[in-house]
């Protein structure tokens, strides 16, 4: 008997044993952290922070054909008001003049689009929702508060129009005969574009009891009412955002193209729309258009409407022109006063133009190529010569400075020997593809340190090695130079540099670095960014630099006011644009879309959008827009907090990696201006480095200089991405494997 | 320190506006803060929690106004959802949310909910002015009404007129029910399982500031509520801790309060909204906090500030909060947040970076030092700047007897207790191992000194250096600035001897100025880790000079003014050189401060306290006796006179104060004349 049962002990004895040896192994796996719960992820891969399966429900898809999709013969167009005043191979525009109303038919589709917000209830009878022309404006005598027209025929306006020569459309007159605005309205097509223009010179202002500040023309052209339409409207927030027409929602979406104009506020914006356009889609794959703003974007706000504010039953969005804007007229020290608006109307003319979409490009992504092209044509964009590899960007933060007892000390970061090391190191293993972008490289310092002095912080011999290395590769180098934004740190501005604000105070931003530094942050007049960077472009060609890395040369536009005259941002635009193309092309930072023209490289693409909660989908629309013609770069991913998921986002969106990098230990930059870079030490890096760009590489290589045709949604966070050249990559967001059409592992991508 | 509690009242409301825009951005519309010993201040880190999304209703069942949240071990959510008064249950695994409505048409106003171990169901409700125990069945799955937690009958503890408004509720691992009475200042009502009232639990206390110390001497208890409306402010809300602490938030007192079962605080932090509206306990007994400004804050088990984010919904991004009401934690550190405003559900989820510190923070917190640190290592790379895991990697390095990394680790982190352990051990290993030089040095130098009372060669030694004395002595400045040692060791005859035979000149006072505040300035450089609180890049040439410099000179000038009415006999220059040489123990003192400081630990600060006490001592004996000598005075006027000075000073600095004052009104007057007249013209 007990020998029988001394196998059975071995056997319990050899187990304990295991299991003592498992546990003892666990804890330094750290295998007793639990991952977090699968519902967790299904929400996350379903949530407005990816794009979302596209499903139409059969049912309510009939209800839209059958009662909410316009069905007009041309008799019924007529019996409605309309004239027909213009048509070509795509499309036909009718006008109805008493309303300043459109109805503009798709031929290849036949779908209808109107101006006005159709498929009324008995009960909704305002008229705004049948006025194409809304005019809003001040009286003089009592400039605190605007008013709004929103009835062209309760104001009595007189509405004249003639054919335009030479092209589809006409030239309407309206005047408003009580405010003494009179505009020239020009409508026509072009393809399939429907082109709204007015030119600013024209336009009259008669009676002077009234000053003009805004208007908006077609304001619910597309709308489209309740959850009926199976569509979206697009917004470009950042990367790109939809608003699924599905639910209602208590709020709104306004926001100014191309950020704060810190001529007017003193704050920055927290909605980034870097492209001057905005979309709708009625019918997935069936009928949308792309509105483009092609003049008059510098004093453009986009205006988003949702289904359920304030008894509205529509979505419906549209730009608004800026005449003229408020600011306070300041009467003391402290900085108050009334609120009023300048006497000068702004100076741009306006121009829409809706581009038309239908079939398969009625999507996010055809709204991207509509938009692509309309760059291409205008030579904003050009194509871009694929390589075997993608690039990766470096940006070496060579030295900053902090507080000493007696001045300043400079605080060595990365020498030009230290980067080269780096350079090599990266390229012998495998990295062969590199962009050097050099920060802190001036006496003058880094961070609330621009304009920078041209002078190196380092001998100009070891950055020559350096450059030549670069050179001899094939690769290209940078340095980061700070045109726009200055600070009291600054040596180089004088008082006379800096710009001023409407209401002729200093031009001042107040961030706060940590929760006790307040910084303020400071503009040049674009005047003086601009004699500054001519200045500069002698000196930087004596040291071998020709090429600069702006900072929020392009990302930043302001109006501002000097000796007596008040500038709009129109104007400090030219002047940027005549900096930009004093030099070659230049990387920019979060470039908004009149900087493209000049851009060899962007950097810090917004990979998300500002996530409000009507958004429903994350869109990769800008980077769609630039893949295959201008390189993107990821923000630094040394502060990536969501590990694999952002570098599997990158490659949906077709970006490159991105890093900030320094020799020393990051604990040095702890006492200076730059601790908000809080970890940046290339041997902490060289293995993420590396590992990430070389997953990375092996799906993007296969598509670089390519441009995206189509991204489809196969379920909740697995994505199928097509490029021109025929290839696929497809990405799976997911901790599970994805078995479909083709099987992709848990977390990984596959490129086809 | 309260400075920086004050900053963080007034500008966390300008965070979400006014931070500065973050272009490695993670998708989230908030920055994520840490506090930095070695910064002092909040700065930016990694993002730690992403807003995952954010529900108006429950699987069809709308919000109204939810007050109160939390979670159970089976990571079941409850809602007290006040506007419609009724709870909501539901699990978020399931994929279409069916959840189930408890005491709809019974409860008014739940306010507060809780969730036991059994999964027994405690409401408060702030409307019917009770709060109830709903058993649970297990296998039927339903709720029962089984016990009504009323208002204390009779009870000496709540009289008549005193109302009883039960908020919150909470129950600990033993079944105690706590209620967070609004607006009570007694604390929590504990009540046993079965309802019996029991008393009052962690209420606060009027805290010992020195105004409140004095009307406690002053004043009866009747007075001081009446008059002072000295009362302890009413706990607000309250949680139950993995160990069955309780932990309170207090309005207008920032962070929380850990109490354990004796009802004694064990946590306090320093650092916190004073606007808390909830707290909730993590997995790893980690801490959340939630202010009505929509801030949420994670506190490790120790009390140390791990993040900050969230904010104020100016536009209504995910993630903000426009009435932020109550916060719960799952086991996976997912935070359930509710607004009261927007009637919404907040769910985030912990990103890479938070998991890492969690689980860096698990390990470390049961002890497991050495396990840690691969964790904490990778939470490094992540931010090299990351307060606590320098201290965690530096406990690790101790643990593994590398005292000198640890020493390294716990100074990037300012974390003087470690550091000072570290070093004590670093100092023991350096003295045994050199305790056989030290012991030959010693009986060498002893041996020396005997030889040295027989044989006198010292005098041989010592012969070229007087020789150097004497010559040097025929310099008239050499003399003057050497008298300085003459005065420390007679001061009497020193301060004499600057009076009547102008054995200094001005000049040799001002060298010597100098060269103690050159001592002084070095001093801040160089003093020990354990024993200064000055970062190096704070120091400053100006400020120091205005700190230092401008009191003396102000004293010189006021006692020299003070005395000349006084009937003092001193003269201006006679009061500023024996000013100066009074300072003279400094030169003697700081240096050797400066030695102990670096060689001493926090065991044996008492010395260098000591140290630094005796020299002030004399300092001040010094100046009695300077006074005394220059002016001639008796030693009690002497002192007088000495206030007197002291006071001058001050007056003249007030005075200098105010005419700036009315300068820059002037200057403000005229230029706001100007810009009028500008932007009318």
């Amino acid at each position: 008997m007990a020998k029988k049962l001394i196998p059975v002990l071995l056997v319990l004895l050899a187990a304990l044993l295991c299991s003592s040896l498992f546990a003892a192994t666990k804890p330094q796996e750290g295998g007793d952290y639990a991952k977090n719960f699968p519902y967790i992820e299904q929400r996350l891969l379903s949530s407005s922070r990816f794009t979302t399966k596209e499903e139409k429900d059969p049912e309510r898809y009939q209800e839209f054909l059958e009662n909410y999709t316009l069905k007009l013969s041309e008799e019924e167009v007529a019996a409605l008001g309309y004239e027909k005043i213009g048509e070509n191979e795509e499309l036909v525009l009718y006008f109805e003049s008493e309303s300043f109303s459109v109805l503009l038919k798709n031929k290849r589709t036949g779908y209808f689009w109107s101006s006005n917000a159709e498929f009324l209830d008995e009960s909704e009878t305002r008229t705004d929702y049948r006025t194409g022309l809304w005019v809003g404006y001040v009286i003089t005598a009592n400039i605190t508060r605007n008013y709004t027209t929103k009835n062209l025929l309760g104001e009595k306006a007189k509405v004249s129009y003639a054919n335009l020569p030479g092209k589809e459309g006409v030239r309407a007159r309206v005047d408003f005969e009580n405010l003494g605005f009179v505009f020239e309205i020009d409508l026509y097509l072009e393809g399939a574009d429907f082109v709204v223009q007015i030119d600013n010179e024209k336009i009259e202002e008669n009676n002077p009891r009234y000053r003009l500040i805004m208007i908006q023309v077609f304001p619910y052209f597309g709308s489209a009412r309740q959850d009926k339409y199976p569509g979206y409207m697009f917004i470009p927030d950042g990367s790109g955002a939809l608003v699924r027409f599905r639910e209602p929602v208590a709020d709104y979406y306004y926001a100014k193209y191309y950020g704060a104009d810190y001529g007017y506020v003193d704050a920055a914006a927290n909605r980034e729309l870097t492209l001057p356009v905005f979309g709708m889609i009625h019918d997935v794959d069936e009928n949308g258009f792309l509105g483009i703003i092609e003049s008059g974007d510098t004093c453009a706000d986009l205006s988003a409407n949702f289904w359920g504010y304030r008894n509205n039953n529509y979505f419906w969005i549209t730009p608004l022109f800026n005449f003229r804007e408020f600011y306070t007229n300041v009467i003391d020290r402290s900085e108050s006063g009334a609120p009023t608006v300048s006497e000068k109307r702004n100076p741009a003319d306006l121009k829409i133009r809706y581009r038309i979409l239908s079939g398969q490009e009625a999507d996010y992504v055809g709204m991207a190529r509509a938009y692509q092209s309309f760059l291409l044509e205008r030579g904003e964009l050009a194509p871009q010569e694929g390589r075997d590899s993608i690039p990766l960007a470096l940006d070496f933060l060579m030295a900053e400075t902090e507080p000493a007892f007696l001045f300043e000390r400079r605080v060595k970061m990365t020498t030009p020997e230290q980067a080269l090391a780096i350079y090599r190191d990266l390229r012998n293993e495998g990295i062969t593809n590199q962009r050097l972008n050099f920060l802190g490289w001036s006496k003058s310092g880094f961070v609330d340190a621009g304009p920078y002095k041209v002078r190196l912080n380092y001998s100009e011999k070891s950055y020559r090695k350096l450059f030549e290395e670069i050179k001899a590769n094939g690769d290209a180098f940078y340095f980061l130079v700070e045109y726009v934004r200055t600070s009291k740190k600054a040596t180089r501005p004088g008082s006379a540099d800096l710009a001023r604000r409407m209401s002729k105070t200093k031009m001042e931003l107040k961030l706060y670095r940590t929760l006790s530094e307040q910084v303020s942050v400071n503009f040049l007049r674009p005047e003086a960014s601009l004699e500054m960077a001519l200045a500069d472009r002698e000196r930087f060609r004596s040291k071998g630099i020709e090429n600069l890395a702006f900072q929020s040369l392009g990302n930043t536009l302001f109006s501002h006011y000097e000796n007596g005259r008040r500038h709009h941002r129109e104007e400090s635009l030219k002047h940027y644009l005549e900096l930009a193309s004093a030099y070659r092309k230049s990387a920019f930072y979060s470039p908004n879309a009149y900087m493209f023209r000049h851009a060899s490289e962007y950097y810090q693409l917004p990979l998300y959008n500002s996530q409000h909660h009507f958004f429903t989908d994350l869109v990769p629309f800008l980077p769609i827009v630039l893949k295959g013609f201008l390189e993107c770069y990821s923000p630094y991913l040394n502060f990536n907090a969501l590990g694999k998921e952002q570098i599997l986002n990158l490659i949906d969106f077709g970006v490159n990696p991105s890093y900030i990098i320094t020799w020393e230990a990051t604990t040095k930059l702890l006492y200076t201006r730059a601790n908000h870079y809080y970890s940046t030490r290339y041997a902490d890096f060289r293995e993420q480095i590396l590992e990430t760009y070389h997953y990375m590489n092996n799906a993007l290589k296969a598509v670089h200089g390519s441009a995206i045709v189509a991204r489809e949604v196969l379920d909740d966070g697995v994505v199928k991405v097509s490029y021109e050249n025929g290839r696929s990559i497809y990405i799976n967001y997911s901790s599970k494997p994805y078995r479909g059409e083709v099987n992709i592992e848990a977390e990984d991508y596959l490129v086809t | 320190m309260k400075k920086i509690l004050i900053f963080i009242l007034l500008v966390c409301l300008f965070l979400v506006s006014a931070a500065p825009k973050v272009r490695a951005d993670n998708g989230v519309p908030y920055q994520t803060f840490t506090f930095s010993r070695s910064q002092r201040d909040l700065v930016r880190t990694q993002d730690a929690y992403v807003p995952l999304s954010l529900a108006k209703e429950i699987g069809g069942h709308e919000l109204n106004n939810p007050a109160d949240i939390a979670i159970d071990a089976f990571e079941n959510v409850f809602i007290a959802d006040r506007g419609n008064g009724r709870i909501i249950k539901f699990n978020p695994e399931e994929d279409v949310l069916a959840p189930e409505i408890i005491g709809a048409g019974f409860l008014l106003e739940p306010t507060g909910v809780a969730v036991d171990r059994e999964g027994n169901l405690y409401v408060a409700d702030i409307g019917r002015e009770e709060a109830y125990r709903y058993a649970y069945d297990g296998e039927s799955g339903t709720y029962e009404l089984t016990v009504t937690y009323k208002r204390p009958q009779d009870s000496p503890l709540l009289l008549e007129d005193e109302p009883f408004k039960p908020s919150k509720i909470q129950v600990d691992n033993g079944g105690n029910v706590f209620l967070v009475l609004s607006g009570n200042i007694n604390g929590l009502a504990q009540y046993k399982n079965d309802g019996e009232f029991f008393g009052y639990f962690g209420g606060n206390e009027i805290p010992p500031t020195f105004r409140n110390i004095l009307r406690f001497l002053l004043f009866n208890e009747e007075q001081r509520r009446k008059w002072f409306k000295m009362i302890p402010s009413p706990v607000y809300n309250a949680a139950v801790d993995q160990k069955g602490s309780i932990i309170t938030v207090t309005k207008a007192a920032f962070g929380f309060k850990k109490l354990n079962i004796g009802n004694t605080v064990i946590t306090e932090t320093l650092f916190g909204s004073p606007e808390n509206e909830d707290v909730a306990v993590g997995p790893i007994n980690n801490v959340f906090t939630i202010s009505e400004d929509g801030f949420i804050y994670e506190y490790s088990d120790e009390g140390d500030l791990l993040f900050i984010f969230g904010g104020r919904a100016v536009t209504s991004q995910k993630g903000l909060f426009a009435k932020a009401s109550a916060i719960a934690v799952d086991s996976r550190n997912n935070i359930y947040a509710l607004d009261s405003e927007n009637s919404s559900l907040q769910i985030f989820y912990p990103t890479a970076f938070a998991d890492a510190v969690h689980q860096a923070l698990a390990l470390y917190q049961k002890g497991h030092y050495l396990e840690s640190k691969v964790h904490w290592e990778k939470v490094l790379k992540m931010n090299s700047l990351f307060d606590l895991a320098h201290v965690g990697l530096g406990s690790a390095s101790f643990a593994s007897g590398d005292y000198r990394e640890a020493m390294a680790s716990f100074r990037l982190a300012r974390d003087k207790t470690g550091y000072s352990e570290s070093f004590w051990e670093v100092r023991n290993i350096y003295l045994l191992q050199n305790a056989g030089t030290y012991l030959v040095v010693l009986f060498s130098l002893l041996a020396l000194y005997l030889v040295n009372l027989k044989l006198k060669f010292m005098a041989y030694v010592r012969r070229p250096f007087s020789a150097l004395h004497r010559r040097l002595k025929e310099q008239r400045l050499y003399r003057e600035l050497a008298y300085a040692f003459t005065v420390l060791r007679h001061p009497i005859d020193g301060f004499y001897g600057i009076k009547r035979e102008g054995k200094t000149s001005v000049l040799s006072a001002t060298l010597l100025l100098a060269g103690i505040y050159g001592l002084y300035i070095a001093s801040l450089y160089l003093t020990g880790f354990l024993f200064s609180n000055r970062i190096t890049f704070e120091i400053n040439l100006f400020e120091e000079s205005v700190k230092v410099l401008v009191p003396f000179g102000l004293f010189v000038i006021a006692n020299y003014l003070v005395c000349s009415i006084r009937e003092g006999e001193g003269r201006f220059r006679h009061v500023y050189q024996a000013s100066v040489y009074c300072l003279a123990p400094l030169l003697v003192a700081l240096p050797i401060l400066l030695l102990l400081s670096n060689i001493l630990t926090l065991n044996e600060s008492f010395v260098y306290e000591f140290g630094t006490f005796v020299t002030y001592f004399v300092l001040a004996i010094y100046l009695v006796l300077m006074v005394k000598e220059i002016h001639n005075y008796s030693f009690s006027s002497s002192i007088a006179n000495i206030l007197l000075s002291v006071f001058t000073a001050l007056m003249i600095a007030v005075v200098v104060f105010i005419v700036y004052l009315l300068l820059n009104e002037i200057a403000s007057f005229l230029i706001n004349i100007w810009i009028e007249v500008r932007s009318r013209g």
